[in-house]
């Protein structure tokens, strides 16, 4: 996993240095580090019971990533991320219950969050900041239960249950109603033995999140590029014909772990937690992919050249930053960003300092390259921890966009990194 | 203070015998400090249902009578229906009730009546316990152990006796309406076990000597003595088992599975609905802002009237007995 991922990253990097054009020129260039430098960004002692939660997607990662910081700076400044959903991570981040608010999608991209049609028609979403932290895939997870024979469990062990994107969405609209359906046996060649299909005849069962969930938009976004009959738009509302639905993705992956004939969606690393085996997805290339974090890698790869083609990463219109469906043999088709949303204007400098320095923690890798002074110490960034927790981690363009978006957060109307400070 | 001082003095109050018995000099700061509180708890119920009806009104005027009547609740769209939820509240609850009263009270009769002495403080402390534990063990029990054997035994049983009729009809899947009011109907059962034993402990011995001596057997004791005189006390074991049952919220977010897009109104038992606690649970960190908050609260206040009228009409009925008895 570790060598072909290095290959892929190698890509990643190559794709990305036609992406660094895009970034506004005067940000890339003026942000030396030794210039950011220049602001005292120590952490200060009294610095705590800061919030941060949301998307239950990004929780594997930011859980990992929090942690290792807590351990480098040896203090706790941010409260434990709360796992929630992305809609919470949005509502509280404009409300300020959050410091920083993580969801899967922008701010206004599926229903107005501030300005006009919103809560808060004074607000917009120039008040905010929104930085790439995660990337990640949804992995479509199912359960058959007890009712399977011994013979479908070794077949589905050695070719992993498949579908399109076709039939899937078809699933999930509820016009494919059994395991026993044609149109899934069509895809899955072994477990017909002797022109018998073994699939059990087994009534699906759709889970789903509740509405406010950035996974659910991230598949449904997918679902709409290639099902745009049962999905004309991606939205993150609950499916309209789920059996059930539920809060967050942990209790998500738990229903449909407990439910025969259940079929339900969640980030790839609950998957690779609880040891599951994810369905196989025919991608936009016609070929067969497990997923793996290659296949999220070589998505964004691929999804970043097409953002280039629509104009370059913004979070303003979906086809700048959606990653899915990309068209490459060994692309995993659902894929994308998640975002940490913070105010742009701290009103509190050291509360600031500590959310700058954490999400440029977060949005980096250490290694080599000289990162940003959020530790001393380590040289474990949160992007190196994407491996271990079923993410991968971003591209190198993305993590220059990500500094650049973080250096707009000003507390007082003065940059918190500021190259002249 | 100067109010409570005037209210210990308003001759409304000093009008009974026993508040007379009481004023005596030495006792007065005891009477202040008693009315403080008194005027205090009253306040601040008034303050609580104050600020929440003033914080409801926004939300009012965004979602104005399609509150009570649409069935579709979706907040990303700003669609709030609630009916779903008022109907779900009312069903889970009454579901769990019809479960949980016949039980409470065979158990408590049983304890105090039939049970040989040293069995009794034995079952009487696990009723207790169970009372006690909170309601998110009963909800992670739900969801770990009961909610996989509905789904791969009891429904899927169920169903096929009754060809898939009414009310197990559509596709089973251990959350919902029966998950639900079951593990609803665990969580009162001991609330009321352990009030009504209480209760028909109560019971004077004299009546049911009385009874004996009259040649009835054990069953017409319980059932024409013990139970009718102690009818307005097993009231109070229900309505408290009711209260619990409605306000009950986080194991209802994760064992209910949410309201049906497609039978918002649960039309089977298998289906899955949400009740008025579990969405305000479930949106709390969705809605910002005065009128998605005000949406909250108007859920917050249907609440509070379903709870009010079932208190309320419990204390009507316990005061009609008591008249009757009377007499």
């Amino acid at each position: 996993m570790k060598k072909t991922l290095r290959g892929t990253v190698g890509t990643a990097v190559v794709a990305a240095g036609l992406l660094a054009a895009m970034v506004p020129a005067g940000a890339a260039s003026a942000f030396k580090i030794d210039t950011i430098m220049k602001n005292d960004l120590t952490l200060k002692a009294s610095t705590s019971g800061l919030n941060m939660g949301g998307s239950s997607f990004d929780a594997p990662l930011v859980l990992a990533a929090q942690a290792q910081w807590n351990a480098d700076n040896g203090k706790t400044a941010f409260n434990t991320y709360a796992t929630t959903k992305s809609g919470t991570g949005r509502a509280n981040a404009i409300s300020g219950a959050y410091n920083i608010g993580f969801s899967d999608f922008p701010l206004n991209i599926a229903g107005a969050d501030v300005g006009a049609g919103s809560s808060d028609a004074s607000e917009t979403t120039a008040n905010y900041v929104q930085v790439p932290v995660a990337l990640g895939g949804v992995a479509i997870i199912y359960h058959f239960g007890s009712g399977v024979s011994g013979t479908l469990a070794g077949i589905l062990k050695k070719n992993p249950l498949t579908l399109s994107g076709k039939v899937l969405g078809e699933i999930f609209a509820g016009k494919i109603t059994n395991w026993d359906d044609p149109a899934i046996a069509k895809l899955n060649p072994a477990v017909v033995v002797k022109k018998v299909d073994l699939l059990p005849n087994l009534a699906i069962a759709v889970e789903s999140r509740t509405s406010g969930s950035g996974t659910t938009f991230m598949f449904q976004d997918y679902l709409s590029r290639v099902d745009a009959t049962d999905f004309p738009t991606a939205s993150a509302n609950a499916f309209t014909k789920a059996a059930a639905t539920f809060g967050n993705s942990g209790l998500l992956d738990a229903a449909v772990h407990s439910t025969n004939g259940a079929i339900g969606y969640v980030e790839y690393g609950y998957a690779v937690a609880n040891g599951e085996t994810p369905i196989s997805l025919v991608n936009a290339s016609g070929k067969t992919v497990t997923l793996t974090e290659a296949g999220i890698v070589e998505a964004a790869t691929v999804g970043l050249t097409t953002i280039a083609k629509h104009g370059g990463f913004n979070t303003t219109s979906i086809n700048n930053f959606s990653i899915n469906n990309q068209v490459g043999a060994t692309v995993y088709p659902i894929a994308g960003f998640s975002y940490a949303i913070v105010k742009k204007n701290q009103t509190d400098a050291n509360t600031a300092i500590a959310i700058v320095k954490f999400l440029d923690f977060l949005s980096h890798q250490g290694g080599g390259t000289p990162a940003f002074p959020a530790t001393k110490s380590s040289s474990v960034f949160g992007q190196d921890l994407a491996d271990s927790q079923g993410f991968a981690p971003l591209p190198a363009s993305m993590q220059t966009i990500a500094r650049t978006l973080i250096s707009s957060v000003t507390s007082g109307g003065k940059a918190v990194l500021s190259a002249t400070n | 203070m100067t109010t409570a001082i005037d209210a210990s003095t308003n001759p409304e109050v000093n009008g009974t015998g026993r508040e007379r018995k009481l004023s005596t000099g030495s006792d007065l700061p005891y009477r202040v400090l008693l009315i403080v509180t008194a005027v205090l708890v009253g306040g601040l119920f008034l303050a609580f249902i104050g600020s929440i009806v003033q914080e409801s009104i926004p939300g009012w005027r965004t979602v104005g009578w399609t509150f009570f009547t649409g069935t579709n609740w979706n907040y990303g769209a700003h669609i709030y229906g609630a009916l779903p939820l008022i109907v779900g509240t009312v069903l889970t609850t009454g579901l769990a009730l019809l479960l949980a009263v016949p039980v409470g009270f065979g158990t408590a009769l049983a304890i105090v009546f039939l049970i040989p002495r040293r069995f009794q403080l034995i079952i009487s402390s696990i009723v207790e316990l169970l009372a006690v534990v909170p309601s998110i063990i009963y909800g992670v029990w739900g969801y770990l152990t009961i909610q996989p054997w509905l789904d791969a035994t009891v429904q899927p049983w169920l169903a096929s006796k009754t060809n898939g009729h009414f009310p197990f009809s559509g596709l089973g899947i251990g959350f919902g309406l029966m998950l639900g009011s079951l593990v609803l109907a665990v969580m009162i059962l001991p609330t009321i076990a352990a009030i009504s034993r209480d209760v028909v402990a109560a019971v004077p011995n004299e009546m049911i000597e009385g009874a004996l001596s009259l040649g009835a057997t054990k069953s017409q004791v319980l059932r024409k003595v013990v139970v009718p005189s102690s009818r307005s006390g097993l009231l109070g074991a229900v309505t408290l088992g009711t209260g619990r049952a409605l306000g009950e919220t986080i194991a209802m977010v994760v064992l209910l599975g949410g309201v049906n897009q497609t039978h918002p109104i649960p039309v089977s038992l298998f289906g899955t609905t949400g009740t008025l606690a579990s969405e305000i649970a479930n949106n709390f960190g969705n809605l910002s802002g005065a009128a998605g908050l005000g949406v909250l609260c108007c859920l917050a206040l249907v609440l509070m009237v379903i709870i009010g009228l079932v208190n309320l009409s419990a204390r009507v009925i316990v005061a009609r007995n008591l008249r009757k008895f009377q007499q």
